[in-house]
């Protein structure tokens, strides 16, 4: 099975503001891996599969719609 | 090759994960407070937990802390084992009757016949522009009342494992989230309090300090933000070849007395690190604690580095001057050991 | 008592009086929010800690303004622009004081939600229902001082349910002292809706509960506060009576600053801004003459000159020294 990519799914831009696993940690499917912050919401971006995660915007970042959040290669 | 069970998480989260955990295995278990449903806590503490457990056992109550705290102690006689909510540890004022008479008393009053195992989940600490009637800390108010437990943890996984060992307690504990160190994004950039906690049900023991930096040459004792602002001066101090142990107390009462004059009595200088009012407070407690049990262990009379005793100002620059910080944890050092 | 209408100066001053409330909030809100882009950190930028709007609320303020006398006591919430303007407080200050800076009415030591002005009998409290009872001590004084003075009290629907509120009227009622509370009903406490909170939503009801006379305004209007406002104005001044005066009223923004109102919907919303109080009471002043639209337009234009003012004032104002925290402790 190939790497899921998630991206920035929001018209709105946000920023990173929380990562809860580091690159190379294994994650399980419905853990919240990171949490993403728009103007009064805070946004839970949650695994997809379990598998190895791969981050690709580190905290701090702002991210616009569709940009790349991680990566999880499936085990 | 990451670690599989380096999951972090923020203190709220911690917090929420602790409850729903118990929750699924405990049926007498459950939430009241403001805005504890749809909002998941004011500070994301009861995230998820309306959704999981739905109106019966996650509810939220009119503005009425008398009555539903005094409810929770009600509760708690009568078989089960409530999660009530201060959101504010500021608010204490228009219900204390329940917390002090109702929760704390009682166990003694009947002579150990009923007991009352409530958990007060409560706000504390400022440094972000709330003033004078939300900013407060209160330490002291709630430890100095005999029969309550009273437990701030600093980080996510002593939160997680404090909080179960507070809703399996059979008594009242008065459960204090430190804003700075919870990770919401709207309380500040901390990030040393997010840590990696483990997937599984734990506890911690309430009444236990916890070193969370060995040295010999000054003991720093603190609580809550506190810690960190000690960890920060001990890494400064190190590099001028000074070793500062750090201890986290983690519970304000009953007091882990032991711990603290073990440790005095290995470094000789001791700094208290609280962000309450000066007087007739935590940091007042430990260093009569400690001239109690071991002052000729003391080469320097103590320091501590708390909030003066004044209101809490809100001009932004006033707030700053008022707060603790590792400056002046560092100065204290210092002095003692000139 | 025939329903008494406010004149058309009386008009005219409750528009200017809401527009500078409305402008002022508008224009505080971008204020409050530099800083606190991408995250919205609390700690940041010029205008920090909690902000909560009154926008929607004027009226409430407004339509008891012009019955009070001076040295009358007003007490109000963290909700309180719109009361402070209407009593007359200068807004150079609140604005400084919204900044922390020298120039604030308590010299940036209260903030936003602890606004005071002694000389206006004006205070402000962040805590539910504290006011209440410090507003029927005041009405105590004015009883022992035959001073033919009254006390209001603003509080919201959600602090009728605080201890402090049952534990006020009731002493008012049984010592007949010269308070008027006035329940600001915009139907939230933060996320939760008064059908959830409050079991006796007549407030005629429970006022006769209590021995004291309760009036009911329903439709968010100044004209329709006016006229009953005059009757529990009147009643606490010259009879020496309680009363209780709940005004269903609107809270178009969220509950502070920051707030996403997740569990408000889009419909409720909207419908609240379609109904916005000053539109409609805009609407009234033309449509009887009392004003043409460039009048209106220019009073607009007016008050927000006015605001700018403050604002670039407040932002220049020095922020007051640390020492300052020692001098007020104690008198």
């Amino acid at each position: 099975m190939k790497d899921q990519l998630i991206t920035w799914q929001n018209e709105d831009d946000a920023v990173i503001t929380q990562w809860f696993f580091t690159s190379g940690d294994t994650v399980q499917e419905g853990d919240v891996v990171c949490e993403v912050t728009l103007e009064k919401t805070v946004v839970d971006i949650v695994a997809t599969v379990s598998g190895e995660l791969k981050i690709l915007a580190e905290e701090d970042t702002e991210i616009g719609t569709n940009d790349p959040i991680c990566a999880i290669s499936p085990n | 090759m990451g670690n599989p069970e380096s999951r972090k998480l923020n203190m709220a989260r911690a917090i929420s994960e602790a409850i729903a955990q118990e929750m699924r295995i405990d049926e007498s278990v459950f939430c009241m407070g403001e805005d504890i449903r749809y909002v998941g806590g004011i500070w994301g503490h009861t995230a998820g937990l309306h959704e999981e457990f739905g109106d019966s056992r996650v509810i939220d109550t009119p503005i009425s802390e008398t009555a539903f705290i005094g409810a929770g102690a009600g509760a708690a006689m009568a078989g089960m084992r409530p999660i009530v909510e201060l959101m504010f540890a500021d608010f204490f004022g228009v219900c204390m009757n329940s917390i002090y008479s109702a929760a704390a008393k009682t166990h003694f009053m009947s002579g150990g016949q009923v007991s009352v195992p409530m958990v007060i989940n409560t706000a504390v600490g400022g440094g972000y522009g709330d003033a004078a009637q939300h900013s407060q800390c209160l330490y002291s108010t709630f430890a100095h009342m005999p029969g309550l437990k009273v437990v701030m943890p600093s980080n996510a996984y002593d939160a997680k494992g404090l909080m179960t060992a507070a809703i399996r307690d059979d008594n009242p504990v008065v459960f204090m989230l430190h804003k700075n160190l919870l990770g919401v994004p709207f309380l500040g950039d901390e990030r040393r309090a997010t840590k990696p906690v483990p997937r599984y049900q734990f506890t911690l023991p309430l009444e236990t300090a916890s070193i969370v930096r060995e040295g010999n040459d000054v003991t720093f004792v603190s609580i809550g933000v506190g810690v960190y602002h000690c960890l920060t001066a001990a890494d400064q101090l190190a590099a001028e070849g000074v070793n500062a142990e750090v201890i986290d107390a983690i519970s304000i009462a009953p007091l882990d007395r032991e711990s603290i004059a073990k440790s005095v009595k290995k470094t000789g200088h001791l700094v208290v690190v609280e962000d309450d009012y000066r007087s007739y407070g935590f940091a007042s407690e430990v260093i009569a604690s400690v001239t109690e049990s071991c002052h000729s262990n003391l080469k320097r009379a103590p320091l501590r580095i708390t909030y003066p005793d004044v209101s809490v100002p809100f001009s932004p620059p006033l707030e700053d001057y008022c707060l603790p910080n590792p400056e002046k944890v560092k100065a204290a050092a210092s002095a003692l050991l000139l | 008592m025939p329903d008494s209408k406010p004149d058309a100066q009386t008009m005219i001053w409750m528009y200017r009086m809401m527009l500078t409330n409305r402008i002022f909030e508008v224009k505080m809100q971008a204020v409050y929010m530099e800083g606190k882009s991408p995250k919205f950190d609390l700690a940041k930028g010029i205008f920090p800690g909690e902000y909560h709007i009154s926008a929607g609320q004027e009226p409430c303020a407004v339509g008891i303004e012009p019955h009070l006398l001076e040295d009358d006591w007003v007490g109000s919430t963290h909700r309180c622009h719109h009361v402070a303007f209407a009593h007359g407080l200068d807004g150079r200050a609140i604005t400084a004081e919204l900044l922390g800076k020298r120039t604030g009415l308590s010299g940036g030591l209260g903030g936003h939600m602890h606004l005071y002005d002694a000389k206006r009998r004006f205070s402000t409290t962040g805590i539910i229902g504290e006011g209440l009872p410090t507003a029927c001590g005041a009405a105590l004084a004015f009883k022992m001082q035959k001073s033919g003075r009254i006390a209001v009290a603003f509080t919201g629907d959600g602090a009728i349910n605080q201890g402090a509120f049952h534990e006020t009227v009731n002493l008012a009622s049984v010592w007949q002292l010269p308070l008027v509370i006035v329940i600001e009903n915009n139907q939230w406490a933060v996320s939760v809706p008064a059908a959830e909170s409050t079991s006796m939503h007549d407030s005629e009801s429970r006022a006769a509960a209590y021995g004291v006379a309760g009036f009911k305004a329903m439709n968010n209007d100044p004209e329709e506060i006016y006229a009953l406002a005059e009757q529990a104005v009147s009643l606490a001044r010259n009879e020496l009576k309680p009363s209780i005066l709940e005004i269903m009223t609107s809270r178009l923004e969220g509950h502070f600053m920051g707030d996403a109102q997740g569990y408000r919907s889009e419909e409720e919303i909207s419908a609240a801004k379609a109904n916005d109080p000053i539109d409609i009471h805009r609407l009234k002043l033309i449509d009887r003459s009392i004003l043409t639209v460039s009048e209106a337009d220019l009073i607009e234009e007016e008050v927000n000159a006015e605001v700018d003012q403050w604002i670039s004032d407040a932002r220049e104002a020095e922020y007051p020294e640390a020492e300052t925290v020692f001098r007020h402790v104690y008198a």
